[in-house]
């Protein structure tokens, strides 16, 4: 229940935040402020215990859904609850910072109902237990964000940047549960935990699973070759950014990839495929954030930077690597959502994003540059806030091994220095130096809301205690989180100083290059060859997406060309082929009369001249309202027949249906054309042979119907029951309200939804009608 | 069509098809009949009216829209639904009053099962009003 209330809270919240944000903004704040509070709080608290020791928290609600296929359970190791309170603390900060960014227009009054299902989904993600439980968080996270991101839907682009999130996160979702259901069914258990302590105990699970649920993380982590999704998304509003964008949901794959780690470490070829991906999407997104101009879009190629190096530390798999990730994790979580809400404040100030037209601001906005510098200098690594010990730590675990990992040492350089001048060149270079010439106006800057100051700073300040006190703080959460992913325990220890080393004077090397490459480069938003082919992935995306509706738009304009006659012809022949399948593979059983059958009385031998008259009239005349006509007599007849064979209901039914279809079509009939023939006569007779074939298939098929019981009649029963269970003489009666009432019910439902279907078509039709105006015309 | 034998025929038959349509409604759980006939004959009713040239659309008792006959029926049909489950039974289960003699009827039993019926007649009389009624009005337009 602790693990859960949480999130119905928060889901609580949000369905009233549309009426509440409306009517009290004041109250409202208050509400959403002490609700992720109470959270954070609750959740570390949660955490310390678990750290020391405490029995790993779990909350079920049994029997809530009647199949082991999906259940409401929850279970929170170290490794969970590090995730709940980076969603709980960076949301309650962008809450705050979102209620600064909207202010009190009506265009944020939609946004917090997005923003807090995001986050009940995000903590549902990290806090089920049930495979399929977490698919389902998992799912509308893509959803909520699929909001988020189109949140300015009147611009095409958004939408298309929304679009796009939404289906290589879902395809990737898709694959996902594909990989659950398969590892499910395998191993008879959805639980991770169940998993995880089956996968130490030794056992190996398909391999083919494991490939699918790693393509749902690299999806939603945006890791090689799905990354371009994620930059596209900073059309969404600038605390969506930084929420979703880098501080949680691409992580969730990450999350997935930690929390299933066991699993994935029985593999060699997994874990070196994530050491690649995590790689080359580090080095994916160094190159892209290069060349870019926009504050928001560097931020996005270095989160995916982030999100890379992490996929590539949990694919080398080892406790020092883990240690690493997780410190890396933190890190990132403080600094990146920081200088997203930065960069938002920047571009609130002043109405630009460009880094080429920004500059000078530290005069105008001191605060927040101080907070930005100390954020960049907090990724940068410098000691000793907290970027500097996840740096530190690489660094020793690069010296620590010996061949590859001197490789691995050089590559974490290069990313690690490139890194940093990027930070800087976000978060210093539009408050150093002098405003631009073509620059916003200095004096036109808009003042900021405290709001959207606090993010920033108090992330600062953050980084810095953390950083400082990092031994007290994180180093027995840091092991058991670490114990945890790895599924043994291992004992961790954080140090601040690790004396004279050579990773100290590497961390020294970083700082120093990448001031130095901060200070000597500015970027030039053009484009160069590499670009260019990384460009490549989004452009496959969009060649397969107008692929895709291109193709759909062809086979609709195939399979539904308006035609009657052709739809008919193929439901026809389609019919027949099957039927004359499955008599050929039946090896053409022989059909004949049922024994039961007697002689046929003389009056229903008159019925068949007036069945063959009267159709010969419907087939060759030119009236509609002759055919018509001629059509109702043959309806009276068979009305006839089956009031002479014990069914007087269904000939009644019959009698009055034939008698609205007649009133009803003579109503449509002035407004049709003529019949004339159009049909070419060889088509005809192709029309004809398809009309017999359908007619003598029927006929068989009704007298074979009469000679196969598989069963016994269910009819018996029926009227056993009739008066005995339902109080009723008459079983057809009885079987339409009561026995199978459900069906009526639809069956009502259906002709009440065609009537309503044919007035909005027919009304619609008549765009001069004043019932029609109702229409928008443009 | 302007036909005075229609006309009056119409004016005296409309009322009589409505009762004899309740007739069939109610008598349909033991004897042929039941909601679904019952509901087309009462449309049947409405529309001889219209037809015979009183002039405007068949709209059923007092005028109303087949818009209200629509979720009216369906709203019954599902109401009767619920006493089943009310008593820990099945959705549509069917719940009986106990039976009781009356003259003229002899003996009745009422049941959700006959709410139901009359949610089938007021949907059907809805569907055929609303059919009737959209297609009428194309071809006097």
């Amino acid at each position: 229940m602790t693990l859960y209330l949480p999130i119905l809270l928060t889901l609580l919240l949000a369905a009233v935040s549309p009426w509440w944000v409306a009517r009290h903004r004041g109250s409202f704040m208050l509400a959403g402020v002490l609700l992720q509070l109470g959270m954070a709080a609750h959740f570390v608290k949660l955490l310390v215990a678990v750290a020391a020791g405490a029995p790993t928290p779990s909350g079920s609600a049994d029997n809530l859904f009647p199949t082991d296929l999906i259940q409401w359970s929850f279970m929170a190791g170290p490794w969970n609850l590090l995730f709940t309170i980076m969603i709980t603390a960076i949301g309650l900060l962008v809450f705050l910072y979102a209620l600064g960014y909207f202010g009190s227009s009506e265009k944020g009054h939609r946004f917090y109902a997005s923003l807090l299902v995001f986050e009940a989904a995000m903590l549902g993600v990290v806090l089920a237990d049930h495979a399929i439980l977490l698919f389902l968080f998992w799912e509308l996270t893509s959803v909520s964000s699929f909001f988020l991101i189109a949140y300015n839907h009147k611009e095409k682009e958004a939408r298309w940047n929304a679009l796009q999130a939404l289906l290589v996160t879902g395809i990737g979702g898709v694959c996902m549960l594909a990989g659950f259901l398969i590892l499910g069914h395998s191993w008879g258990s959805y639980s991770f935990d169940a998993w995880r302590g089956m996968a130490l105990g030794g056992m190996t699970p398909p391999l083919v699973a494991l490939v699918l649920i790693l393509l749902g993380a690299i999806t939603k982590s945006a890791l090689f070759p799905f990354f371009f999704w994620l930059p596209n998304a900073m059309s969404a509003p600038t605390p969506v950014s930084s929420y979703l964008h880098s501080a949680t949901m691409v992580k969730a794959g990450i999350f997935l990839i930690g929390a299933l780690h066991p699993l994935f470490e029985t593999s060699r070829g997994i874990m070196i495929t994530l050491v690649i991906l995590g790689g080359l999407t580090s080095a994916t997104g160094l190159v892209l954030g290069w060349v870019q101009t926009d504050l928001k879009k560097i931020l996005a190629y270095t989160t995916l930077s982030i999100l890379g190096m992490l996929a590539l530390l949990m694919g080398l798999g080892s406790p020092e690597a883990l240690k690493v990730a997780v410190l890396v994790m933190i890190g990132h979580a403080c600094y990146k959502a920081g200088l997203f809400m930065a960069a938002g404040a920047v571009d609130k100030a002043t109405g630009c994003r460009d880094l080429r037209r920004l500059g000078g601001l530290k005069r105008a906005l001191p605060l927040l540059g101080i907070a930005s510098l100390g954020l960049a200098l907090s990724k940068a690594g410098f000691p000793p806030l907290l970027g500097f010990v996840g740096k530190e730590y690489a660094y020793k675990m690069g010296f620590a091994g010996a061949g590859e990992s001197y490789a691995l040492l050089v590559f974490l350089f290069i990313i690690n220095t490139g890194l940093m001048a990027l930070a800087l060149r976000v978060a210093w270079t539009p408050f150093r130096g002098d405003v631009p010439a073509d620059g916003p106006d200095p004096s036109a800057i808009k003042p900021l809301s405290p709001l959207m100051l606090a993010g920033p700073v108090v992330l600062t300040i953050t980084g810095v205690l953390l950083g400082l006190f990092a031994p007290l703080l994180l180093s027995p959460m840091v092991g058991a989180v670490v114990s945890q992913i790895h599924g043994r325990d291992v004992a961790f220890s954080l140090k601040l100083w690790h004396g004279f080393q050579p990773a100290l004077l590497l961390s020294f090397v970083t700082l120093a290059s990448g001031w130095w490459i901060f200070r000597s480069t500015r970027p030039t938003g053009a484009g160069n060859r590499v670009t260019v082919l990384l460009g490549g992935f989004e452009g496959a995306y969009g060649a397969c997406h107008r692929g895709l509706m291109g193709g759909a738009s062809r086979l609709s304009g195939i399979l539904q060309n308006g035609d009657l006659r052709f739809y008919l012809r193929c439901f026809f022949t389609g019919v027949l082929g099957l039927v004359a399948y499955k008599w050929w593979s039946s090896g053409f059983a022989w059909v004949s009369l049922p024994e039961s059958a007697g002689p046929v009385p003389w009056v229903e031998w008159l019925m068949l001249p007036v069945f063959l008259v009267f159709l010969f009239l419907i087939v060759t005349t030119r009236s509609r309202i002759f055919a018509l006509l001629a059509l109702a007599v043959i309806g009276l007849a068979i009305a006839f027949l089956f009031a002479r064979l014990g069914a007087p209901d269904l000939a009644l039914t019959l009698l009055l249906v034939e008698t609205f279809t007649v009133i009803l079509f003579i109503h449509m009939v002035r407004g049709l054309p003529k019949i004339r023939t159009i049909v070419p006569l060889r088509s005809r007779v192709v029309d004809i042979g398809i009309a017999a074939g359908m007619g003598v298939m029927m006929t068989l098929l009704a007298l074979k119907t009469q000679s196969v019981q598989t069963h016994e009649a269910i009819s018996n029963t029926h009227t056993e029951w009739s008066y005995a269970l339902a109080k009723g003489k008459n079983v057809v009666n009885v079987i339409l309200v009561d026995f199978r009432a459900l069906d009526t019910l639809g069956e009502i439902t259906v002709i009440a939804l065609a009537a309503v279907g044919v007035h909005m078509l027919w009304v619609k039709g008549k765009p001069s009608s004043k019932s029609g105006s109702d229409t928008p015309s443009s | 069509m302007n036909s005075l034998l229609l006309h009056i025929a119409a004016r005296f038959l409309s009322w009589p098809l409505l009762i004899v349509s309740i007739w069939i409604l109610y008598r349909g759980h033991n004897l042929p009949g039941g909601g679904f006939i019952g509901g087309l004959l009462a449309a049947a009713g409405f529309l001889l009216y219209d037809l015979s040239g009183h002039g405007r659309p068949a709209r059923g008792f007092f005028s109303l829209s087949p818009f209200f006959f629509l979720p009216l029926g369906l709203g019954l049909a599902v109401l009767s639904a619920l006493p089943g489950m009310l008593g820990g039974g099945a959705f549509m289960q069917g719940v009986w009053l106990p039976g009781f003699e009356l003259p003229l009827l002899g003996s009745v039993h009422l049941g959700t099962p006959l709410i139901f019926d009359i949610g089938v007649w007021f949907a059907v009389i809805g569907f055929i009003l609303l059919l009737n009624g959209t297609l009428a009005g194309e071809e006097t337009s």
